[in-house]
């Protein structure tokens, strides 16, 4: 356990033992106590400063499984009193769940280092300035005529969760990004660009360079074309994969899954991708963007494989997801209750992304996009955003008034190769995705 | 706690170009009935103050909950004065706001029934059937989600010009998600209805137009076509219209955005934009409507903006900042999302407004084309590049001037200027669609509703699966 502030610590001990008295079956808090700066740019000027404090406390209560949930804002011990005679009274008028079982009991958490760095915490505000200004400065050194707009923020603070299963567990956590958008207007045409960095430790933030790659990108998008229609291969890159690894992880959401909106149904041991997928969920991975000891209920974090060899081997669980199907509890609740997937990382592939993309006679390379479906059928009807065409082994040109469809399941079954080269950001791995064929409609 | 004359002292006592306190305080519950249970209830309470301040031609911006000591807000003032002049002044432009002409006003906001004065018992008694005729419907309905939501807001706004606005506001939604399975095919459909009102929002819903309407399009769609894919000739319903409205077009006429260089009205002011039958607006002052309010977050009075009249784009949406940039008066779009945001120029309650034709009269006139109705899982836009794509639950194919086949999963794609061009009638029948919704930009979510008349277009690319 990490130390965090002795009050955001005593005053949840407290509050747990207060409800211990009150007439429930369980209960959960969490104090959070954060600060965050950031800084905006709107066409290459800085636009505004802003900072922001926080502590707010949550509280969850469970009556015959009925949820009562209340948060607010705390100054001292008496919000405290206050807090716990509303969160018992609302659950005591919730209907009873029975499919409620437990929030989760102690267990011994894993290590995960570098999540909280005092670098960050400390660091001098000329210097975060200074990032952003230099992404700037080398944009339009790139392109003169891009306008850029974008934010750098830095974000620290700790949380102390406890329940009144004995649960009592304290973190704290750094973060740092930096985001730019670049529009670069040409003749009449416009070729816009999106990209970032993150990390949660010093050492791991990188945007050296980030400015003239948005600047080239955007650049890249001039000039685009339509393309003919029919089945053809499709290369998704780094970020679009990394999209669409959330999207199917997402749709093994446990509670989506019982409550039969996921077009994963029904899919569990089931071949529901090509043998050459494989997705693990790691939230022990040191430094990872999504990292940490244990999930937003207090269980204890571990890496599970979610797709091996494109076999559904689990859908994702929270506390209540798990009790009600009597699976283990992956270790997946948010805060609040919900469930979400941590760092995802898959297996690579031999060959690198540019040897697959040269044995393409005609395809579409998707640089930045996310496929959505509908969670319900897995369909998917969309224009392809940040698109090439592939041609002759080659990225030839943009594409525009292009769209894709199919069905999610189908074009997971039609994964050709997964890339040996990656993009890498802080515990998450970023792949190239050939997909044997979509239907293209020019 | 916050005296009036102690919020205006502070402010025009600060060393700056302009500053600007708002203090928020919320209360809001949550219901959510899933399955035949009420078995999640929320509620939570917020307070907290957004300080802002420009110095030297520099916004600086600072958030805070802990009002309770003495110097909170004159201390917040002045790390906001240090965040506003610590930047490097080669990357400053310098900026500035309009000419305010002060304001003192209360505005106190009463609802028929006030949620805070309705048990969550007696919420929860009034909604559950709701829900439970959803999954009632058809054995076929495998699961039904229905989200309750009120909330209060009270809202002070001060600043260093001598305004001194506060505003209560309460905002009441209820949602109603359902999934229809059978033989192999998942389908889903949603439904909700939303304004600045309070309980009695809920006397509007029936089982027959709300719960059954919902299970039964969810139904109907288990047996729906995929839709053709190329170009064709698509009548809108008022909700896409809505849509098309807020997303395409409201978005570009922000004008953050086109001072931003991020908009493709920009220079097109007195310009034909669109059909000469296209007429938008952003209207605050709707009654009742979730996107309405009566003051913005920089205590601007809100007022009804016409966005494009017959074709020709006439104003864009402003804040003091954007105002004082083209020389001209605020229109009351400053929004922020809480105590925490800082206030940017927003929509409200944005729509096309009506025509001549009848929807009848459209769909006659189209011998093969797609009649799009419900909106779907989404969609999203590229305002910088004027292009759009948006997703509909249910449409109709339309044969010979007759609405045919149902259709799921139709997705449209379009360049915002050249489908204003492509708009050939608008119809008399107008709806606001009082679903409403959060709008999202920059990090902050508002509400908002939106709407219009049906439309017809020309052409546009249809996306599907065929």
């Amino acid at each position: 356990m990490q130390n965090v502030k002795k009050n955001i610590k005593d005053w949840a001990l407290k509050a747990c033992e207060l409800l211990k008295k009150k007439n429930i079956d369980q209960a959960e808090v969490f104090i959070v106590s954060g600060n965050d700066i950031g800084v905006e740019i709107e066409k290459n000027k800085i636009s505004s400063s802003a900072m922001h404090s926080n502590m707010t406390i949550s509280m969850l209560a469970f009556c015959r499984g009925g949820r009562g949930k209340y948060s607010t804002t705390i100054y001292n011990g008496e919000d405290i009193k206050k807090a716990v005679d509303v969160v018992s009274a609302i659950a005591a008028n919730a209907h009873p769940d029975p499919d409620f079982k437990t929030l989760p009991f102690p267990s011994k958490y894993p290590k995960v280092p570098d999540l909280f760095d005092e670098k960050i915490a400390s660091l001098e505000r000329e210097k975060f300035f200074k990032w952003i200004t230099n992404a700037l400065e080398e944009a339009l050194n790139k392109e003169p005529n891009i306008i850029m707009s974008g934010e750098i923020s830095l974000s620290s603070g700790q949380g102390f969760l406890a329940n009144t299963n004995l649960v009592a567990a304290g973190s704290k956590a750094t973060h740092i990004s930096l985001s730019l958008f670049g529009v670069l207007r040409r003749n009449n045409e416009t070729g816009s660009a999106f990209d970032f960095d993150e990390a949660r430790i010093l050492k791991d933030f990188s945007p050296l360079g980030l400015g003239a790659k948005v600047a080239m990108q955007a650049r890249a998008q001039l000039g685009a074309r339509k393309c003919k229609g029919g089945k053809l291969p499709v290369v998704l890159g780094p970020l679009s994969s990394m999209s669409l690894f959330v999207t199917l992880v997402g749709a093994c959401n446990g509670e989506e899954v019982q409550r039969k909106r996921s077009f994963l149904c029904d899919m569990k041991n089931k071949q529901i991708a090509s043998e050459v997928l494989t997705i693990v969920d790691d939230p022990l991975i040191p430094a990872g963007l999504h990292s940490a000891a244990f999930d937003g209920e207090g269980a204890a974090h571990k890496k599970i494989i979610v797709l091996e060899k494109g076999i559904l081997k689990t859908y994702l669980h929270n506390s209540y997801t798990s009790g009600k199907s009597g699976e283990e509890n992956t270790g997946h609740a948010t805060l609040g209750g919900g469930i979400s997937a941590t760092n995802l990382v898959p297996e690579l592939g031999k060959r690198t992304s540019n040897e697959i993309i040269s044995e393409i006679k005609e395809g579409i390379y998707i640089d930045n996009m996310s496929i959505h479906p509908d969670m319900a059928s897995g369909d998917f009807s969309q224009p392809v955003d940040f698109g090439f065409k592939i041609e002759n082994g080659q990225i030839a040109y943009p594409l525009k008034e292009t769209m894709l469809g199919g069905n999610f399941l189908e074009l997971l079954k039609n994964i050709e190769e997964i890339s040996s080269d990656y993009r890498k950001e802080p515990g998450n791995i970023m792949p190239t995705i050939k997909v044997k064929e979509i239907q293209v409609s020019g | 706690m916050f005296k009036k004359e102690n919020l205006l002292d502070i402010c025009s006592s600060s060393k700056t170009d302009f500053s600007e306190i708002r203090i928020i305080e919320s209360v809001s519950t949550a219901i959510q009935i899933q399955d035949g249970k009420a078995s999640k209830l929320g509620s939570s309470n917020g307070l907290g103050a957004g300080i802002r301040v420009l110095k030297n031609g520099s916004w600086g911006f600072i958030s805070c909950e802990n009002l309770s000591q003495k110097d909170s807000i004159t201390s917040a003032i002045k790390n906001a004065e240090t965040l506003a002049t610590s930047t490097d002044k080669k990357w400053k432009e310098k900026r500035d706001i309009a000419k305010i002409k002060p304001i003192h006003d209360v505005v106190s906001f009463k609802a028929r029934i006030d949620p805070r004065e309705v048990s969550f018992k007696e919420k929860m008694d009034r909604i559950s059937e709701l829900e439970a005729k959803a999954k009632e419907y058809s054995a076929d309905i495998v699961n039904t989600i229905l989200n309750y939501a009120d909330s209060y807001l009270k809202e002070i706004i001060v600043n260093s010009a001598g305004t001194y606005v506060e505003q209560e506001k309460i905002l009441t939604r209820v949602s109603l998600f359902v999934t229809a399975y059978k033989n192999g095919v998942r389908q889903s459909s949603r439904q909700s209805i939303a304004g600045t009102k309070g309980f009695e929002i809920i006397e509007k819903l029936t089982p027959e137009n709300f719960s059954e309407k919902v299970s039964s399009r969810a139904i109907k769609l288990l047996t729906a076509e995929n839709p053709p894919s190329g170009k064709f000739p698509v009548i809108l319903s008022p909700a896409i219209v809505g849509l098309f409205t807020h997303e395409a077009v409201g978005h570009n006429a922000e004008a953050d955005a086109v001072k931003g260089g991020n908009s493709i009205f920009q220079g097109k002011i007195g310009k034909q934009i669109a059909s000469s039958v296209v007429s938008m607006a952003d209207d605050p002052t709707f009654e009742n409507a979730y996107g309405s309010y009566a003051y913005d977050s920089e205590g601007t009075k809100s007022k009804k903006t016409i966005i494009i009249e017959n074709g020709v784009l006439k104003s864009f949406l402003h804040n003091l900042e954007t105002a004082h940039f083209f020389g001209v008066l605020p229109t009351g779009n400053a929004r922020a999302d809480g105590y925490s945001s800082s206030p940017i120029v927003r929509m409200s309650n944005t729509y096309m407004l009506p025509g001549n034709s009848t929807v009848e009269e459209m769909i006659s006139k189209v011998k093969k084309g797609i009649f799009v109705e419900d909106v779907g899982f989404g969609g999203y836009v590229f305002p910088e590049r004027g292009q759009f794509m948006f997703n509909a639950n249910s449409s109709y194919l339309i044969e010979d001037g007759k609405k045919t086949k149902l259709l799921k999963n139709v997705s449209l794609v379009g360049l915002t200027l050249e489908t204003l061009l492509n708009v050939e009638e608008v119809s008399k029948e107008f709806v606001l669609s009082d679903e409403g919704g959060t709008c999202g930009k920059s990090g902050q979510g508002v509400p908002v509703d939106d709407g219009g008349p049906y439309i017809r277009i020309k052409e546009m690319l249809v996306g599907g699966r065929q």
